[in-house]
């Protein structure tokens, strides 16, 4: 399994405002909904803040992996989102980083195994801050598939 | 009657770090191995320079003696214990070093319990 093969140039968001993981929540659920029929934004929005999960914390950079089955999706859709608080008296607990793993209950060792993958480089020093530190979209694509060659 | 399998291996790996073992187990999840047991177990040089006094002060001679030892059991698929064992040592470093921990396989005998997995994807 590659995050290339999920994580394209345009499931990217790198200016993200939002002070809190349901404003967040609520931005990404409004981004699906205009990209995908027949997706019901209540229970996309309900799933993903039950589903809101912290994958692994360096400092103060959190890497977030909020995820959700959606039957009417044709498949797997991760979305990647750097988060620009408003003010920087923000939440500690405000994730920087957030990947979104949406996918079709038929996928769900799929599903499982993109978060595997996610969650094994959240543990790596450098992976989220440097994600944290980039602003323009292509190189924190590039940065994404720098680690994801790295790793078996 | 039970049924000798060619298609999967024990896989043990000796890991001696905590932080490891979540790594590992979620880089299983990734090739697809979905069942796997962690024994928490102690290292030979663990016990003899913890608990046998005449040994006590000779602890540089065992390096990392004084971690614990996770075992970490599985039946994997023979066309991933490559990849396994690269996992491994990714996360682990290099196995080669003294006290770093360590990753075998073993044929499987006759078994029960075990129903066979489809191939990841």
């Amino acid at each position: 399994m590659r995050l290339k093969d999920y994580v394209q140039p345009d499931s990217i968001f790198t200016r993200i405002v939002a002070d809190e993981r349901g404003e967040l929540n609520r931005i990404i659920t409004e981004i699906l909904v205009s990209r995908y029929e027949d997706i019901n934004a209540g229970n996309l929005l309900k799933d993903l803040n039950t589903q809101d999960r912290v994958a692994c914390t360096q400092g103060d950079c959190i890497i977030g992996v909020p995820n959700a089955f959606v039957d009417s999706l044709p498949d797997t859709v991760c979305l990647v989102v750097r988060v620009l608080p408003r003010t920087d008296a923000v939440s500690p607990d405000t994730i920087r980083v957030g990947f979104f793993v949406i996918s079709p209950s038929r996928n769900a060792m799929k599903h499982l195994r993109l978060i595997a993958r996610i969650s094994r480089f959240a543990c790596h020093t450098g992976f989220c801050s440097d994600l944290a530190a980039i602003d323009d979209p292509e190189a924190f694509y590039q940065r994404i598939l720098a680690e994801d060659e790295k790793h078996v | 009657m039970s049924e000798i399998r060619n298609d999967v291996e024990l896989l043990v790996c000796l890991v001696k770090e905590y932080g490891h073992v979540d790594e590992i187990l979620a880089g299983f999840l990734e090739l697809g191995i979905s069942g796997a047991t962690v024994v928490d177990g102690r290292g030979m040089g663990e016990i003899i320079t913890r608990d046998i006094p005449v040994f006590s002060g000779l602890r540089n001679l065992f390096p990392r003696g004084d971690l614990h030892t996770y075992v970490i059991l599985s039946l994997v698929q023979v066309e991933v214990i490559e990849t396994a064992f690269r996992l491994v040592e990714e996360v682990c470093g290099d196995l080669s070093l003294p006290g770093s921990g360590g990753v075998f396989a073993l044929p499987v005998g006759r078994n029960r319990g075990f129903p066979k997995q489809p191939p990841a994807e």
